[in-house]
């Protein structure tokens, strides 16, 4: 419960209609994407980086935890507190506060929706290549906490490759900048250790992008198979030609099915898997390049490929894997989707693994994810509602996490380790790996307020191992 | 061989004989900026390292890493220098796997091996570096300066996906791994590499790798003036193209500006661009338009070459917003420069003589355009009386906790990085 005294200081700062304690309002905040659940003892919604300031000086005297919350799409747990404390909502921050077309920048504040940014971009011909699947609703500020991804970054990378510059709040409550408005990075990389924090280290207030003029062209196809490792196989030969797709995703059967009845994109309900491929860049090459991949396809045993002749067919072919998540949501009430990530030419026996995996524990089980760089995303779908089956799914998710890792991959390509993947760290990371991650805890965060009980497992213990 | 001072005995002591030198021109190879080391040490293993850095820690010995020692003089004077640290003997290449796009090695390589390597395989590194270089895989991403090719290729931290480092007092940490995707845990490898060795000391590296184009190729334009060479790579940089530089030379006693733009691809994209690079660089204003005679990666060294400093000399990058680089230009005057411009980089060089008007001339144009200013290298008394760095005062506490978290003892590299630290 939050310090009385606390809570009439947030409210003198915010205004009692910004600061919400009442149970019920709690409750919308207790939960993210994830299956991870937790009650704050308040919520409260700043509207600039001096309230930001203001809330995290009060919480960090009184040693009360603190954690950021954009849109709540989270999928690892990394926006709910785990033991009380106070979420700071930013979705109110959400102004684009400058485009410099000519110096291939922009700055906007963590509330912004990705997809508001692109939309914001196309005009002046630019775009800004972190593209997850819930840009309609995810914010820039969750983005950069989870160094988010998306079908782009196989040729375009990730957050942290676009973000020059951040403002932000320190956990006792200072307000500094990281990085610089221009591409060479001075020593120490701060901006490249604060993306993907989750929120451990502090809170972005305004965050500097690299922006990327449009390619001048862009195909889309949609290829099917009718066997798994024939499409995995397509993806290694894809590479193997010289090409880096602009995106290369792949859904199996039950993700297809799921979306056709939800969407009917046109997805063949029978195949076994379907990739989806794109490239861009001038103009010449790209059918040059789109009739390369078609004879690659063939020689992988494509069932069918089809090239989008509009502008309209390829946003069809896009609305399917969009969609994927929200179109699952049909078949079962629940589901855990994972992120671990192998090398690509591990891919076909990884998925083997995952259905194996999914059959052993009975959990219905799909597959879409970013194919090109190996980033899986399996899907248990399970009923929460039914005794002990939040517990199996948790278990068969942990198996997935071993298989990656025992694939030479790792257990988050871009949802972050939360409250979910805190126990799979030990499969990858060591006690000294671990202890060097607690030294950057403790140099951003020294009284461990910041998102507490996130990324790092049991940080104290091993930085005095 | 000299004679060592019993200061630094524990640590000839912890390693083996062979692994030691106190030879002059060893040590002088070292010196950095005036201050010269008591030994060279070579270690043959990790494990050696490892027992480096944690005789280092416990006996507060200051060690440096040095590389190939070719950028030394990059970063701030050690405020104290005990031992420096090679690591010339760990140069294996441990795997090279093409087929998922990756390659591990120690950070002793050298880049040309590398690229041999590299080459038979049909691959390349994503990062730019000088095609005939003696430098160490290390020593570059210690560094991660960027490149003339720089977004076309990647910057030294976005081709790392994970290394394995050595921190003060001897544990080694494998941050990161070997896919592209990978967000468990901080990033340390993005905070290491270009760390300038001052936390830990890399000495393996897992390093993305791409096919080589099918085509390489670059065209050539003179310009009356600077101005109208950094107005072509202004419009290459902004262009829904693709080019892979756009690289301006100037001053250094030749009249007007040297302009090297590239594609690379496809054979038909990187003809197709080059015709339209013809074109703005033709509505720029250049005088003349050609197919360089000498492969381009000769003209770029040569660029670079033209704007390196003899010892003595002042040599400075700027990184600056696109449409302030031709400003820099302008204070240059005559100095010989080379401009990265899709890359916001200039590296101007100006003689001893010159060297203290032109850092104030410099550093006051990049207050007011919000650019930032490395020294590379300086006359001795100058590089003492600053910092190789400007414009990072709002991180400095962090990079000092982050500092003194990781090297308690303050051992490692003191004092190289911003602020002295």
């Amino acid at each position: 419960m939050l310090d009385p005294t606390l809570r009439r200081t947030l409210m003198k700062i915010l205004g009692k209609s910004r600061v919400r304690t009442r149970p019920h309002e709690l409750s919308l905040y207790a939960y993210d994407a994830s299956l991870d659940r937790g009650l704050p003892d308040a919520v409260v919604f700043p509207e600039s980086t001096d309230e930001v300031e203001q809330i995290v000086r009060l919480a960090g005297k009184s040693r009360t935890p603190f954690a950021p919350r954009g849109s709540g799409t989270n999928l690892s747990g990394g926006s709910v507190l785990a033991a009380g404390g106070i979420v700071i909502e930013l979705a109110r921050m959400d102004r684009i506060l400058s485009i410099d077309a000519e110096n291939l920048r922009a700055v906007v504040q963590p509330g912004v929706y990705n997809l508001d940014l692109q939309n914001a971009l196309a005009p002046v011909g630019l775009f800004y290549a972190p593209d997850p699947a819930s840009q309609k609703v995810s914010t820039l500020g969750g983005n950069v906490g989870e160094n988010s991804g998306g079908p782009h970054g196989v040729k375009y990378g990730v957050t942290s490759n676009h973000v020059l510059a951040l403002e932000v709040v320190l956990a006792d409550g200072e307000r500094a900048r990281l990085g610089g408005a221009t591409f060479e990075q001075p020593p120490l990389d701060l901006v490249g250790v604060f993306v993907g924090s989750e929120g451990t280290l502090g809170i972005a207030t305004e965050i500097t992008l690299r922006v990327i003029p449009l390619p001048e062209d862009v195909r889309t196809m949609l290829a099917v198979f009718d066997s798994i490792r024939d499409a995995s196989s397509a993806v290694a030969r894809i590479f193997a030609a010289r090409i880096v797709p602009a995106t290369l995703e792949m859904m199996d059967q039950p993700v297809i099915r799921a979306v056709e009845e939800s969407l009917a994109c046109g997805y063949p309900v029978d195949a076994a898997a379907v990739l989806i491929i794109e490239i861009d860049g001038p103009k010449p090459a790209l059918e040059e390049t789109a009739r390369t991949i078609i004879r690659i396809l063939q020689q992988s045993d494509v069932r069918d490929v089809r090239l989008a002749q509009t502008a309209d067919e390829r946003e069809t072919l896009w609305a399917g894997r969009r969609g994927a998540f929200g179109a699952i949501a049909r078949i079962a009430p629940n589901y855990l989707v994972l992120d671990g990530t192998v090398p690509r030419t591990r891919l076909p026996e990884m998925l083997e693994a995952v259905h194996e995996i999914g059959r052993r524990h009975e959990l219905l089980t799909g597959n879409v994810f970013h194919a090109g760089d190996g980033n899986l995303h399996p899907l248990f779908l399970f009923d929460d509602r039914v005794s002990g089956t939040v517990e199996r799914v948790r278990r068969a998710g942990m198996e997935v996490l071993q298989a990656c890792v025992r694939a030479g991959g790792t257990i988050s390509g871009e949802h972050g380790i939360g409250m979910e993947k805190m126990d799979a760290m030990r499969l990858l990371f060591s006690d000294d790996d671990l202890f060097a991650m607690s030294l950057v805890k403790k140099a951003f965060d020294p009284h461990a307020i910041a998102n507490p009980g996130k990324v790092i497992p049991a940080p104290q213990e091993t930085a005095a191992s | 061989m000299s004679d060592s001072s019993p200061k630094i005995d524990p640590l000839l002591k912890g390693i083996a004989p062979e692994e030691v030198s106190l030879e002059e021109g060893d040590l002088a190879r070292c010196e950095i900026d005036g201050m010269r080391p008591q030994a060279l040490l070579r270690p043959r293993s990790t494990e050696s390292l490892r027992a480096i850095m944690r005789i280092a820690q416990e006996e507060k010995l200051a060690v440096v890493p040095v590389g190939s020692g070719s950028n030394l003089r990059a970063a701030n004077p050690p405020t104290r220098y005990d031992a420096a640290i090679s690591l010339e003997k760990l140069d294996r290449i441990l795997e090279l796997d093409p087929a998922n796009s990756f390659m591990r090695l120690e950070a002793g390589c050298r880049l040309s091996i590398v690229k041999e390597a590299l080459d038979r395989e049909g691959q390349s590194l994503p990062v730019d570096f000088p095609a005939r270089s003696g430098r160490t895989v290390g020593g570059l991403f210690s560094l991660a300066l960027l490149g003339p090719r720089h977004p076309y290729v990647l910057a030294p931290r976005d081709a790392a996906l994970g290394l394995a480092a050595v921190l003060p007092g001897g544990r080694l940490v494998r941050p990161g791994g070997i896919t592209a995707k990978n967000v468990a845990g901080y990033d340390l490898t993005r905070l290491l590499v270009g760390s300038c060795g001052s936390l830990a000391v890399l000495s393996e590296l897992n390093l993305r790798i791409l096919p080589h184009p099918e085509d390489r190729r670059a065209i050539e334009a003179h310009f009356p003036d600077a101005g109208a060479a950094f107005a072509f790579g202004r419009a290459l940089s902004r262009s829904r193209l693709h080019p892979s530089f756009a690289t301006v030379c100037a001053g250094g006693g030749h009249p007007g500006a040297r302009a090297l733009a590239g594609a690379e691809g496809f054979a038909v994209d990187v003809s197709y661009q080059l015709d339209r690079f013809r074109r703005d660089a033709a509505d720029a204003g250049a005088s003349e338009v050609f197919d360089p005679p000498v492969p381009y990666d000769d003209l770029l060294d040569e660029m670079l070459a033209s704007a390196s400093g003899a010892s003595g000399d002042l040599v400075v990058r700027v990184s600056a917003p696109i449409t302030q680089l031709h400003r820099f230009a302008e204070v240059a005057g005559s100095a010989p420069l080379v401009a990265f411009v899709p890359a916001g980089v200039i590296i101007i060089r100006t003689s001893e003589d010159e060297a203290a008007d032109a850092l104030g001339q410099i550093d006051r144009l990049c207050a007011s355009v919000d650019a930032r200013r490395h020294v590379i290298s300086a006359p001795s008394a100058l590089k003492r009386s600053i910092d190789a760095w400007t414009n990072v005062p709002d991180s400095y506490r962090l990079i000092q906790a982050l500092k003194r978290e990781f090297d308690p003892a303050w051992i490692l590299s003191p004092g190289r990085l911003p602020g002295h630290l």
